[in-house]
């Protein structure tokens, strides 16, 4: 169902017979050559190898799953691609729950979307739903009902607590003294260079 | 990834047949409308009503802008966009004798307006309301104030042409709390006439009522609840 092509994609050296999906891995080789040596030429051309619903397809249920996906058919039921994006095109038309990492919308989606990196309305697309995502991206002549709510960029890590007291500067060691610095490790140090003349400042 | 979708894109368009779209927005067509920036004490005002709270629910009337998303979202505000214009006139295409009564009006307003009571923070109505035929009118006036929290505040402008005249309708893009761009969308004719007073007596419902009038020909009126 998702290897459907309405044409022959030249990303791939051989079509399977079987109808399913074709991954990148999925190329065949020639016999004899190694599987960690591509040529330059293949790798790039089944990278572009993506799931695809054409215009005739008409799909009911759950999809599920970590590629990217073009729909230019039906869809109706739930899209869960959190890693990953959707892409409707101007034939799309998907009434669906949609959960994606980015969305982009060319054809006609409905329904609850929540994108974790965007969602883009191209101009000749329409968007009637519930929207949740960080970035949204509008065309003019974009067509658009329903709601909003743009979240805040999530800060992954936590930064450690800024010290306000200036960076202490490790002083050359006197040959005379101990070098305080590796004695106490807890305090906030700067590394300098060292002049060659052994002064230090 | 964006190169992905990129990639998807151009590849689709390519092949698309041109008219291909699913939604036919009459603005779409304009080769490429003119805009121009203003200053607006209107939405001045009507931010400035809003409450320090985050959170607020605005609902914009004037279509999706991206700017309008960028700028109320960093406000904290969630938004809700509908073009009302092109949803009246595509929904009077398929009434009969291209009239709203009573009853289509009813259903229009139903449908598009149909949000449950005291929703909104604000309502950006921008020029809308002034293209609304009378049946509309009526019914979407009273329902702005149900949709309205108590103390929420509405925006709307009205040209100051008489009735016939043709002016031009704009979608409204939100530069900054102060100034707005005016984005030309279409020219046409004027259904009404206000002027101060006949705006007092359509928003007699509301709280109160401000007005301003602009160098540029446009009331800006301010409607709180």
């Amino acid at each position: 169902m998702w290897g459907h092509k309405e044409e022959p994609l030249p990303t791939k050296t051989a079509t399977p017979t079987t109808g399913q999906p074709i991954s990148p891995s999925d190329t065949v080789q020639p016999a004899g050559m190694s599987t960690a040596v591509k040529p330059t030429a293949e790798v790039d051309r089944s990278s572009q190898v993506q799931a695809r619903i054409g215009k005739t397809l008409k799909l009911k249920g759950e999809m599920t799953g970590s590629e990217d996906i073009y729909v230019d058919g039906e869809v109706e039921g739930t899209v869960e691609l959190p890693e990953n994006a959707l892409v409707i095109g101007p034939s799309g038309n998907v009434r669906a729950q949609v959960k994606a990492r980015s969305v982009t919308i060319l054809g006609h989606l409905e329904g609850k979307v929540h994108a974790g990196e965007r969602i883009e309305i191209r101009k000749t697309g329409s968007l009637e739903g519930d929207l949740v995502t960080p970035r949204i991206v509008i065309e003019d002549g974009a067509v658009f009902r329903g709601s909003i709510d743009v979240l805040k960029p999530e800060i992954k890590e936590k930064a450690p607590p800024r010290v306000n007291k200036p960076p202490r500067v490790n002083k050359p060691p006197r040959s005379s003294q101990p070098v305080v610095a590796a004695a106490r490790p807890d305090r906030p140090t700067v590394s300098t260079v060292r002049s060659t003349d052994g002064s230090g400042s | 990834m964006a190169e992905f979708s990129d990639r998807l894109v151009d590849n689709s368009q390519r092949g698309a047949s041109p008219g291909s779209s699913i939604a036919a927005d009459p603005f779409a067509s304009t080769p490429q409308p003119s805009s121009a920036k203003r200053y607006s004490r209107g939405l001045k005002y009507c931010l400035s009503s809003l409450p320090d709270a985050e959170h607020h629910q605005v609902l914009d009337l004037g279509g999706l802008s991206e700017s309008n998303v960028s700028f109320l979202s960093s406000l904290g505000c969630r938004i809700y966009a509908l073009d009302l214009l092109s949803l009246l006139d595509a929904y009077r295409e398929k009434l009969p004798g291209r009239r709203f009564g009573p009853v289509d009006a009813k259903a229009f307003i139903k449908e598009y307006l149909g949000y449950p009571p005291a929703t909104f923070d604000v309502i950006l109505v921008w020029d809308v309301i002034e293209f609304f035929d009378t049946e509309v009118l009526k019914l979407a006036v009273p329902q702005f104030d149900r949709l309205l929290h108590p103390g929420g505040s509405l925006l709307t402008f009205f040209h100051t042409q008489s009735k016939g005249m043709s002016v031009t309708a704009n979608q409204y893009q939100i530069e900054d709390a102060e100034h707005l761009r005016l984005r030309e969308r279409q020219r046409r004719p004027l259904p009404h006439t206000f002027n101060n007073r006949s705006l007092e007596r359509l928003f007699g419902g509301f709280g109160s009522i401000k007005f301003f009038l602009t160098h540029d020909s446009i009331r800006e009126v301010i409607v709180i609840r």
